[in-house]
């Protein structure tokens, strides 16, 4: 049985000239580096195109990654500021949108919900909504802590803060959550465990 | 029913991560054919060279250090050391030495200055 190569193998690999190799590592982190844009960007479409984004750049510049930090920390910190740049500049997009557009993109929303309403009950859903809810920098915090395998001193590295800073705005999201999600489902919270 | 730390725990670790399209790999890769291979433009540190060396000077200066305490003699007594601060203070409270200092302050507060703005402006 071949044993899986670690993330500084296939890099290794990569600059040797197997750039095929690449897909390996995407497919190794491409659902964190989505659900990570997803809580930025709140459109899949967006979100894939953030994270396509996150891909292509940290290929183009693999070749400086130092091996200071795991690949991971080094990846998601170009997820965060790429994701950060796309929401400045779609901010900055919808100054300018007229009427019209605002009016097809309220009737997707509308489709976006009936076709929310078969997953509505799941734990998953629940949960996503509450975090969507919270301030995008506690989501990612959370996101990272939980899902990402991310120390609070690689967290402080990605999101460029002082770990303590993350261990303080990581309990609060925790309370944040806990009330929005005890606020969304009353007493059926306890069924989500 | 209030939810515990606990379990508020075990709800986030057991949270799924969102999959994207099928085609999502497909596409980076096809992105990613049109740019040129990347090329490794630092080599990688070896610790272990880093920490010889260190152990290196380490050797050197305890074997100074030793060297000098055996061939040193320890009948010396206070009393024999005469200071004479005064040309030290002359020296140092001079017109030029203070120019020199002023201009070195300078030179620092001018690249740490330089340091700030960039950060800001990044």
């Amino acid at each position: 049985m071949q044993l899986q190569q670690t993330d500084e193998q296939l890099i290794a690999a990569v600059l040797a000239g197997n750039t095929k190799v690449y897909s390996e590592l995407v497919l190794r982190h491409q659902r964190f580096v989505f659900t990570m844009a997803l809580r930025f960007a709140k459109s899949r479409e967006d979100a894939e195109e953030i994270a396509q984004d996150c891909f292509v750049k940290a290929y183009k510049a693999l070749g400086t990654f130092n091996q200071t930090s795991k690949f991971s920390t080094w990846l998601y910190t170009i997820t965060y500021t790429t994701a950060m740049s796309h929401l400045r500049k779609k901010q900055l997009d919808t100054q300018s949108i007229n009427d019209e557009e605002n009016e097809i993109q309220l009737e997707s929303q509308i489709s976006d919900f009936n076709a929310d309403l078969a997953e509505r009950k799941s734990t998953s859903y629940w949960l996503n909504t509450a975090i969507d809810q919270l301030v995008q920098d506690d989501a990612i915090i959370i996101t990272m802590f939980y899902k990402g395998e991310q120390t609070l001193e690689e967290i402080g590295l990605a999101l460029s803060m002082n770990s303590n800073n993350v261990k303080v705005r990581l309990h609060r999201a925790r309370a944040r959550l806990k009330e929005k999600l005890q606020f969304l489902l009353k007493d059926e919270v306890k069924e989500l465990i | 029913m209030k939810m515990t730390d606990d379990e508020m725990d075990a709800l986030l670790k057991s949270m799924e991560l969102e999959e994207p399209s099928m085609s999502f790999s497909r596409n980076v890769m096809e992105q990613v054919a049109l740019e040129t291979a990347p090329v490794a433009l630092k080599t990688k540190v070896n610790k272990q060279v880093i920490y010889s060396i260190a152990a290196f000077f380490a050797a050197c200066m305890l074997g100074i250090f030793v060297y000098a305490l055996t061939n040193s003699s320890f009948d010396y007594s206070w009393s024999k050391i005469e200071l004479d601060l005064g040309k030290v203070t002359d020296k140092i409270t001079s017109s030029q030495f203070l120019k020199l200092f002023l201009m070195l302050d300078a030179v620092i507060a001018l690249i740490w200055l330089d340091s700030v703005l960039r950060r800001r402006l990044a």
